[in-house]
Order: C-alpha cells, then structure tokens, then sequence
C-alpha cells in the first residue's frame, strides 16, 4: 500500500462563467521515504495538488489516500485532525503567525491537542535546536531573515512528527546559499525516512530528490520514478550544522 | 502552549485596536451603569419628593351619613356620625409596621361657622405638617405661627373682603389674618385655616378630628399593605388609598425608567454594532493567519475558540473598565443632577455590567468567528 494515493483527482475553479480545469484525472502513488520534487511552470497545476495531497483543498473529483484513509470522504473535523497528525506544511512565505514568537510557532500545531506544555516546550526546543535557531526561540518573525524563517517554518511542520512533509516552493524567498542549506535539511530529513513532496521551479533541486514529477496543463506529463534514496537512515550530519554553516556563509545570524 | 493562549498574544500585538474595542464597548457599559443608577437614584429622590407633594391616603371617620364635601372627598359630618376621629388616632398611625413610610399625617376637623357675618368652611389644621403636604400653596402675608393666626382660601379673603393683617372673628374669638392663600383652583379657596387645638377649643369638638391625610412614601411600598395596617389600628375609620394619585406618580416613574432603559438599550446595541463591524474587518485582515490555524490542524472550533477568548477579555476589560466609568461618571453627575443618593453601585450591578459586556462583546464576535471558521485554508492562504 502506497503512503499517499492520488486517484484519478481533477480540480476545477470556477470564476465568473469560466472554467479553469487545473488538475486533470491526476493519479499518482507516493511511497513512504520518497523525496519527490514536483515541477513544472506556473499555472501547470503543481500547488493545486500539493494543496489536494495535503488536504486543504477539495478536488472536484478523485481520491487521496494517506496511510489507507479517504481523506476527502472524512467527515467534520477529521480532515483537520488528519492535517495535523499526518502532514507537515511547509511554505514559500514561510506563513508564521506574526504575534507568537519562534518557540511559540513552532508549538502552534500542538495547540488543540491535549499534550501538556512541558512537553509542547520540549519537543519544540528539540526541533530548533536541530534546525540550529534555539538561541532566538523568543524573537518574533519579523526579527528574524528569511532563512530564519524558514527553519522556523520547519521546525513547526515536524512538530506532530508527520508521515509526509509538503513543501510549496520552500525556496523561493531565499537566497542561493540558504536555499541550499533548506535542500540539505530535506535531504537530511529525508534519510530519515520522512517522505517529502517538494514544489519547485528550480531544475537543481532535482537531484536532491529520489523522484521526479513534472505538471502541465493540469497533468502529470513526466515521472521519473523511484531512485535510490540520497541519504541513508543513520546520516549523523546535525542539521542545524548545515543551515547554520549556510547562513555563515551568507552573512546572517 | 493553550488556544487560550493565541488569543491572548493577539490581543497583546494589536494593542491599540484591543484598547479601541475595549474602551468602546466599555463606553456603552459606562453609559448603562450610569444611566441605570443614576435613574435608579434619581427615580428614588424623585419618588420621595413626590410622595411628599400631597396626601396618598384618606381617612374618615365611619359614618352612613354625607355631609361636607371637602375636595370631591365626600366627608361625613364629624360633628354628627357616631364614629369619630380623634387626634390619638393621628399618633396611631405612627405606630404601624410600615411607619418607615409615613411621610406626613396632616389631621383636619372641618366644620361650617359664621366668620365675618359669612357662612364659611373652617378647617382646623397643623399649619407644618399641612404646609408640607401642600408644596404647591403659595400666599401673601406670612405662615401662621400664633394660635390665632388664620389662613384664607383666596375666595374666603374675598368674599370677607380680608387682607393679611386684619382681623376676623369666629365664635366671638379674635383672628388675625396671617396670610392669604393665592388661588389654587382647589376647594382650599374657600376654606378658612385656622389652629387645629384651637378650632377643636372653640367649636368644643374636643380631641376630634374631620379626617386625617398621609402622605406615605409609595415609591415601590406596599400602599395596600399601609392602607390595611393603618385599618387595623383605627377600626372606627375609613381608610383608603388614593389610587389615581398613586398610579400616576407611579406611571411617571415608569415613564423615566423606560426611557432610560431604552436609551441603555440603543447605547449598548452601538457599541455591539461597533465590534461586530470591527471583528468582521478583523477577520479580512487575519484572513492568512486563520489559513495557517486550519492548515496546521486546528478545527472549525478551535479558530471559533480562538475569537471567542480574545472577546471574553476584551469584555471583561470592557465590563470592568465600564462599571469604573460608569460609577466615577455617575460620581460626577450626581450634584448637577440634585441627587442627594447615589443607588445601584454595587455588586450586583457590577456583576451585571461584567455580563452584559460579556454578552455584547462574545454574542457580536459570534458570527465573524463563525465566517472565519468557515474560510477554506487555501483561500486564507492564497500562496497555494
């Protein structure tokens, strides 16, 4: 059984009396510890789905099945229950809620549930220290660079210790060098067993992947298939070590 | 980390827009505290001043015959009925349960007698105690204070032909005439008022009495309650309540009540108005942050929740700030507004002003709450 399951999902907006179809009779399975990079050029459909695989989106019709479960057959508060527990999201913008700080951030997911926060606290000081950003865990996200960010924007998407980790152009507002930092704390991730689907514009990234897939015009026109994985489980490189070298490099803090 | 938790750190980054809220709805709660206590004291002072202004109960002596009409209160002839009234009844009336209500008792023996060579009503009265009840009497001369100083009706005076200063004579004593009365429109034109003690000396009526006017503060006490402790005292007596005059001071009273409720009402809907507008606006602007809440995995629910805490404080600020207001604005008014006692400052009515701002502010933040539990995550987050 595939992780995640797209089954014949089309998507169609409509504005006005027009009709824009961006996803059309998409199926493709993901399996677990997979690192795939979706591409493709705007407008192909590429967010669209990521926003149908992780269940923010309602398709017009098709299936997506996550470890054995309909997401979209799921009724009420399931699909929100289902978002927290087995997807991590991880944006361009980085969306962090400006008014709570870093610690606070990266506890958001944690919010509903009933863990005592304690634990919130330790798992969240876990996850920064591994991104490397503990020491600004009381800074707001408009002290922090791009890059900061970012990790932040990591470090909350693992809290819940997903299944899959989504990714929407992770890079897009990051300089070269930081950009490649986040790559490497994929790939790092990854060699973990995470299962990462990635959207990207930037041919490079391919070959931080184990899997391609390219959009256009709402259908998948390209998969590479399964690779062998870039890291293997047991990979010792601490990941705050990365990024961190990649912000030295760059010139932040 | 709580959802209590997000709301609260919402509130501290928008501060001046959770003081602007607060400030406002705690405005309209200043408005209704003051307004609802100071009615409330005013409608007290109000209602004591009113019931001073006048009798409220009568009482007659039991009798089957009619004699003497004294204001269209038909009065049975004292000087004939077997009942009589006595000034020991007047001090009786001192001694009922309610005597806490009794403003004034004003006691009168009426009979007719021949003053000036004219056949005319003379009322033995107790000058103070009928002068309190007669706010509205109005005279040239001066009060009476001798025994034989008299008090004419304005058409007494001048059918007598009679001016302060002169002298009159009834049952060959000598008067002076201390004052005439301005006209009232009332049967009291055509009464002469003389001493009570010496009206019962001179027309040998003892300790008698005609009848007895009270003025009992009324303002929500039990009239009927009055009016049967009195009978019980005074068994030989018609007591009865005036109910027209009741029922009007009680309308009055109403009337100011429900204007000021409905003033308090239309304040307290503004300012419902002012946050449901302001919460619809908030959640336009939060519209992301609330993607990112339900992208996370917070339920429907859970952002509902989120709203709602954020309103639970800004209304308990709100109800706390208010009743301060209210009470220190009340504080202020109250010497331009005559009020001798501030009333409904207390507890309840701050328990009341913590709930009524609670219900504003959660009822109005509700529905933008609800739109915004509502709203698709993609559509919050517009990136994807």
């Amino acid at each position: 059984m595939s992780l995640l399951d797209i089954r014949n999902v089309s998507k169609t907006y409509h504005i006005g009396q027009t009709a824009t179809h961006a996803l059309r009779d998409v199926s493709v399975q993901i399996e677990e510890g997979e690192f795939v990079t979706v591409m493709g050029a705007s407008g192909s459909g590429k967010s669209t789905f990521l926003s149908i695989a992780g269940g923010l989106n309602t398709p017009s019709s098709g299936e997506v099945v996550i470890d054995g479960i309909e997401m979209y057959n799921l009724r009420g508060d399931k699909l929100s229950d289902m978002r927290r527990e087995y997807i991590g999201f991880v944006f361009q913008s980085f969306h962090l809620v400006p008014y709570l700080n870093v610690l606070e951030n990266v506890m958001l997911p944690l919010a509903p549930t009933g863990l005592s926060s304690k634990k919130q606290t330790a798992a969240a000081r876990t996850l920064l220290a591994e991104v490397g950003i503990a020491e600004k865990e009381k800074n707001l996200p408009g002290e922090l660079s791009g890059g900061e960010q970012q990790r932040v924007a990591i470090a909350r998407a693992l809290i819940n210790d997903p299944l899959i980790l989504l990714a929407d152009e992770p890079t897009g507002n990051l300089d070269t060098v930081t950009s490649e930092a986040v790559m490497n704390l994929f790939t790092l991730l990854n060699g973990q067993r995470k299962t990462i689907l990635m959207v990207t514009h930037n041919p490079a990234y391919r070959s931080y992947s184990t899997r391609e897939i390219e959009f256009r015009d709402g259908m998948i026109v390209k998969d590479s298939g399964a690779r062998a994985f870039a890291f293997q489980t047991g990979e010792t490189v601490a990941i705050g070590d990365m990024i961190g070298q990649a912000d030295e490099r760059n010139g932040e803090s | 980390m709580k959802l209590y938790h997000v709301g609260l750190k919402n509130l501290e980054r928008r501060k001046f827009r959770t003081a602007l809220l607060t400030v406002g709805l705690g405005i309209a709660v200043a408005i209704e505290v003051a307004l609802v206590g100071l009615t409330k004291s005013l409608e007290s002072d109000f209602a004591k001043k009113l019931d001073e202004y006048g009798a409220n109960i009568v009482i007659l002596p039991k009798a089957n015959e009619l004699s003497l009409d004294y204001g269209g209160i038909a009065l049975s002839g004292v000087s004939f009925g077997t009942n009589t009234l006595t000034t020991d009844d007047a001090v009786k009336i001192k001694t009922i349960k309610n005597s806490g209500n009794i403003s004034t008792i004003a006691p009168q023996l009426l009979t007719e007698a021949s003053v000036g060579g004219k056949k005319v009503i003379v009322a033995g009265i107790d000058f103070n105690a009928e002068f309190r009840l007669k706010r509205w009497w109005r005279y040239a001369g001066s009060q009476p204070v001798q025994p034989n100083d008299i008090l004419l009706g304005s058409s007494v005076a001048k059918a007598l032909g009679s001016k302060p200063g002169d002298t009159l004579k009834i049952n060959s004593v000598k008067f002076e005439v201390a004052a005439v009365l301005n006209e009232t429109g009332s049967q009291d034109d055509r009464v002469a008022f003389i001493s009570l003690p010496v009206a019962q000396k001179i027309f040998g009526s003892k300790n008698e009495l005609s009848l007895i006017e009270v003025s009992a503060l009324c303002y929500n006490c039990p009239i009927d309650e009055i009016v049967r402790q009195t009978q019980d005292k005074l068994p030989n007596a018609n007591v009865s309540a005036l109910r027209q005059t009741i029922e009007s001071r009680m309308d009055v009273m109403h009337r100011l009540q429900h204007f000021s409720e409905i003033l308090s009402v239309a304040v307290v809907l503004f300012a419902a108005l002012m946050i449901f507008v302001t919460m619809m606006s908030s959640i336009g602007e939060r519209e992301k942050e609330i993607g990112i809440f339900r992208a996370v995995g917070f339920k429907r629910k859970h952002v509902i929740l989120v709203i709602v805490v954020e309103s639970i404080i800004m209304s308990l600020g709100a109800g706390i700030f208010g009743y301060a207001t209210g009470l220190f604005g009340a504080m202020a008014a109250q010497p331009l507004m005559g009020i001798q006692h501030l009333q409904g400052f207390g507890i309840s009515a701050f328990l009341t002003s913590l709930v009524l701002a609670m219900t504003v502010g959660v009822t109005a933040a509700l529905y933008p709450a609800y739109k915004a539990s509502r709203l698709e995550p993609t559509a919050a987050l517009r990136a994807l």
